[in-house]
């Protein structure tokens, strides 16, 4: 009796690579801020032989598609359903294309999801902190020795704008404070994602 | 800071590159040398008003922190009767002795030390006593908090995200509001924890070392 065999994976369709690569340059203009990335450029790398007019009407597809899929927060399932739908419309994309898309979506998900949470904070956001602890080793007053004190450097800033340094000082008592409140706010966080 | 350049240049030219003769010491916390700029600085306050003194105080800490000061200093030079270059002098003068005072770690700024050094350079008293002031770090008075999901916005339909804003009122008056992503708060969190730690390890430390 002979194994049943498994038929060898046909390689990618020619027309995957170039796919692949303008979803990347969509995704590069509208979600990861980089404008140098034109309409000319896009057709002069990945689609020479095409016409202008109708390399935009495919960029506008490709954008329209990938805009319904980030702004939904598709996940795979969704995805699937999404895509299948769209073979099979009029006008619509091929199944090669929704495998493309869909490689395209797993790949680029999280950073993409990021970027969009970024564009609706407008407000001065926490970049980072830096900080160090100083300590009196000698002092003509015994009492004071011993006192330790932290110097926090805390890096405040909004998208395309330059960063505002706070520098803060803390005995210990603050910084115990600080992390008490600081233990406060994930107590209340927890509860709120065992809720949802 | 283009007014403090122009006044170290100009301090240079004068040739001040050396700290004062009869002083042997230097200049304590400014280092074995005083910078030329310090020095012209603390020759031509003499002749400048308090009132005058502390604006410029004022536009040197603004500086400090990074904030433009272009309009102040304006303002000043239209209302004294003071040189462009002796501004200069004066500015960058007061620029580099802040920023040294600032540079160090708090503990090892000694209030009395600080004033004598301020004698030291031919200035009185009470105006030591305003620098002394200005120069420490604010500390955090309030720290108000607030945990916000963001639903649905105009770039993600379906956002659920939740963030931290925070409201941090300080000791030198001044209030911020920012916002926390999770990710980094939960670095700010370990951070503190770490600084306490650090703390306590260094108290340690010290208490072994010092007994007899």
């Amino acid at each position: 009796m002979a194994a049943p065999e498994q038929p060898p994976q046909p390689p990618p369709p020619e027309g995957s690579k170039p796919l692949s690569a303008l979803l990347g340059g969509i995704a590069q203009v509208a979600y990861y801020g980089n404008a140098d990335i034109t309409e000319e450029l896009l057709r002069g790398q990945l689609y020479p032989e095409a016409a202008p007019e109708e390399f935009r009407a495919l960029r506008a597809k490709m954008g329209g598609l990938l805009q319904s899929i980030a702004s939904a927060d598709m996940d795979l399932n969704q995805l699937e359903a999404f895509l299948t739908a769209q073979t099979k419309k009029q006008g619509g994309i091929t199944s090669d294309q929704a495998a493309v898309i869909a490689k395209f979506w797993k790949n680029h998900r999280i950073k993409i999801r990021e970027s969009l949470i970024n564009q609706s904070r407008w407000d001065n956001v926490l970049k980072n902190m830096n900080w160090r602890v100083d300590l009196k080793s000698q002092s003509r007053h015994k009492d004071q020795i011993n006192t330790p004190v932290a110097i926090v450097e805390m890096e405040l800033g909004k998208n395309g704008q330059e960063s505002e340094f706070l520098c803060l000082e803390f005995d210990e008592a603050k910084v115990s404070q600080m992390l008490k409140k600081l233990s406060e706010i994930e107590e209340s966080m927890s509860l709120l994602t065992q809720t949802t | 800071m283009a007014v403090a350049a122009a006044g170290k240049a100009a301090a240079a030219a004068y040739g001040h590159g050396e700290s004062g003769g009869g002083r042997g010491a230097g200049g304590g916390f400014l280092g074995p040398r005083v910078p030329a700029e310090v020095e012209a600085m603390a020759r031509g306050v003499q002749d400048v008003g308090q009132e005058t003194f502390r604006r410029l105080l004022k536009v040197t800490v603004n500086a400090l922190e990074g904030k433009d000061c272009k309009e102040s200093v304006k303002l000043i030079a239209e209302s004294s009767n003071l040189s462009e270059e002796q501004l200069a002098f004066l500015i960058s003068g007061m620029y580099t002795l802040l920023r040294e005072a600032l540079r160090l770690p708090l503990s090892t700024f000694k209030q009395e030390v600080f004033k004598e050094d301020l004698k030291e350079l031919r200035r009185p008293a009470s105006e030591g006593t305003a620098l002394m002031q200005r120069s420490r770090l604010p500390s955090v008075q309030d720290l108000k908090w607030r945990v916000d999901v963001a639903i649905s916005t105009s770039s993600l339909a379906r956002a659920l995200q939740p963030s931290i804003l925070m409201m941090m009122k300080l000791s030198d008056g001044t209030a911020h509001r920012f916002e926390v992503p999770i990710a980094k708060f939960q670095e700010l969190r370990y951070n503190v924890a770490l600084i306490l730690k650090e703390m306590n390890d260094l108290e340690k430390r010290s208490i072994l070392k010092i007994q007899d």
